[in-house]
């Protein structure tokens, strides 16, 4: 069992620094660009790609442990981490349906590991 | 500028005032002819002249001595042939006699428009009602007269009888003893204001509209810019630039009506020379781009080149019509509830019987944004469309196809994780997967051109029903009811997530 629970983590976290990769690109967009190069090539850009790939091969990992059909699951914990950071970072609002989904989404998740 | 330039306005209405408001603005002295009756404008006019906006002659003598730098008008129909015959006799900028006909006679209009192959409902001109070929009549139709503008005249037939009664009601309210029977069509209504110059047209805006329905389709109001897909916008473009050509509008602001059909079929159900009225050509466009639509058809009027509309955001807004005592508690209660977002507004202290567009008794533009869209909507009784109402089939064929290959990534993934790491495999199914991602994203951001974002985040829970079913088939995993009822509550949670509130 707690074999199981380093890779769900491993999963969690592969997840965890996609949605930081998510909300660097969304500043990136966010930002004034003098040129049309430097809205794909900035330091942000470029660091959340390398992180979306250093998820991808963390995500090879963790699914030596996690089933296939528990992943997907998983991936839904992304949310967590996206309404957070962008409510943090990007001061976007959450709304109560929002709140409601992904108390469902969590609750999903610990009803399949049960 | 030469301060003392002229400018010869036709029209005086409400609608002529913002233009002669902006006119003053840029400098012009102005010189407004029309009837005094309901000549709002005229106290702003720098002088006004007492004369029918169709007594080409009258007015002619009149501007032949006054050397103006051009002439136009804004929103009227009846307006254009005398702006175009005088601007033409003496070289100043307007649009062809050609032109002026066919925008301002619905029958020649249908007939070029089909004669150049662009999508136009089926129809007949006809000067009573013995005339009409029944035969050919699908109800319901539309019934018009050829020359007004507006909802006037305009009536919904579903049987022979309504059918008379449409065609004496056209001809009442016609110029022309002649009406137009044409097919009715089903689905959601918008318009697209354009300006052009020297045969260059660029478009500004796709609004959306909002009306009475069946059987007079009055404006009950507009909203810019309208809710449809990219791809609806860049065929709706396609088909109103041809149009243009074909009417060979060259010159000034043009004002197109469409319909797009349930099957996503767009058919063209009008197009004027001249700006929208309604304030979606003189305050929405403005508001909604930023770009300054009533101020650049004075250019062109005026022979001077426009400012190139480079439209990169828009906000929404709305003009809202009030038709009774119901629709002016409703604006009252938007007016206590967003009082900030209420940029213009209007009503009469006696509320009239509405039977057309110019007899409503009052009116409100006001700023809309996502969260607030709904609950005005929903206030002022206008229709409310759910994102995913905007996709078609093939768009949702295409996510859903699209979902499937990602979820390749993930079956892969689990291959790849009984490798052992940095193997020589392990970097084989890591470069498969990359390329999943890579053509997934191109995919994703062709998805979203079509379908609004949190529809198509919607489709991502299709994810955990494929991992089930590549877990069942390729690893032996098992269905749990546990499994089950979790798969189940975060697919209702991403629901609840993407909800558009």
């Amino acid at each position: 069992m707690s074999k199981l629970w380093i890779y769900i983590s491993i999963y969690v976290f592969s997840v965890f620094i996609a949605s930081v990769a998510q909300v660097l690109l969304k500043q990136s967009a966010l930002e004034p660009h003098s040129t049309s190069l430097g809205e794909y090539l900035n330091i942000k850009v470029v660091i959340a790609y390398t992180i979306f790939f250093l998820s991808t091969a963390l995500t090879m990992i963790a699914y030596r442990e996690v089933d296939l059909s528990f992943g997907p699951l998983l991936e839904a914990s992304g949310f967590l981490f996206i309404l957070g950071l962008s409510s943090y970072f990007l001061k976007e609002k959450i709304q109560r349906s929002q709140l409601f989904g992904l108390l469902c989404i969590l609750l999903g998740i610990l009803v399949y590991i049960l | 500028m030469n301060t003392t330039e002229k400018l010869v306005i036709i029209g005086a209405n409400e609608y002529q005032d913002k233009l002669v408001l902006k006119a003053k603005e840029m400098g012009y002295e102005t010189h407004v002819f029309a009837w005094e009756e309901g000549a709002v404008a005229k106290h702003h006019a720098d002088v006004f002249y007492p004369i029918s906006i169709t007594d080409v002659e009258a007015i002619d003598k009149v501007v032949e001595s006054l050397h103006p730098a051009g002439i136009l008008s804004i929103g009227s129909d009846l307006a254009m042939p005398t702006v175009n015959t005088i601007a033409i006799k003496h070289g100043w900028v307007g649009n062809s006699a050609e032109c002026t006909y066919i925008t301002t006679n619905k029958y020649a209009m249908r007939e070029r428009l089909t004669d150049r192959g662009l999508p136009c409902p089926h129809y007949q001109r006809v000067s009573n009602f013995g005339e009409i070929d029944l035969n050919m009549v699908s109800f319901p139709v539309i019934v018009k007269p050829l020359d007004r503008s507006g909802s006037r005249g305009v009536t919904l037939a579903q049987n022979v009888e309504e059918l008379e009664n449409g065609v004496r009601y056209a001809q009442s309210i016609s110029f022309d003893t002649s009406v137009l029977v044409e097919e009715y069509i089903e689905g959601r209504e918008f318009s697209v204001e354009a300006i052009s110059q020297n045969g260059k047209h660029h478009i500004l805006q796709v609004t959306e509209k909002f009306t009475t329905n069946a059987p007079h389709f009055i404006e009950r109001g507009h909203l810019a810019p309208a809710r449809i897909t990219d791809a609806q916008e860049k065929n709706i473009q396609e088909i109103v630039l041809k149009a243009l050509e074909a009417l060979s509008i060259e010159n000034g602001a043009s004002h197109s009506e469409l319909k797009i059909k349930p099957n996503g079929e767009v058919k063209i159900i009008e197009i004027a020379a001249r700006m929208g009225g309604d304030f979606i050509g003189s305050d929405l466009v403005l508001q909604s781009t930023h770009y300054d639509f009533v101020a650049n058809v004075i250019r062109v009027a005026c022979n001077q080149a426009i400012e190139h509309p480079n439209i990169t955001q828009r906000e929404s807004v709305c003009v809202g019509f009030i038709f009774d005592e119901k629709d002016l508690r409703s604006f009252q209660k938007l007016q206590s509830k967003y009082p900030k977002d209420i940029l213009e507004s209007f009503c009469l202290e006696q509320l009239k019987t509405v039977s057309d567009s110019s007899t409503r008794n009052g009116y409100f533009i006001m700023r809309l944004n996502p969260k607030t869209m709904n609950s005005i909507f929903k206030t002022i009784g206008f229709e409310y469309v759910p994102n995913h109402k905007l996709q078609t089939t093939q768009d949702r064929i295409f996510l859903f196809v699209l979902v499937l290959f990602f979820s390749l990534a993930s079956l892969l993934s689990k291959l790849a994780s009984n490798e052992a790491f940095f193997s020589l495999n392990f970097f084989f199914f890591y470069s498969l997967i990359l390329g999943i991602l890579f053509v997934y994203a191109l995919g994703w951001q062709k998805v979203l051109k079509h379908t609004p974002l949190n529809i198509a985040y919607s489709y991502r829970s299709l994810l955990i029903m494929w991992g089930m079913v590549w877990g069942l088939l390729f690893f032996q995993e098992t269905l749990q009811w546990n499994r089950i009822l979790g798969s189940l509550l975060v697919i209702l949670g991403l629901s609840w997530v993407n909800k558009d509130e």
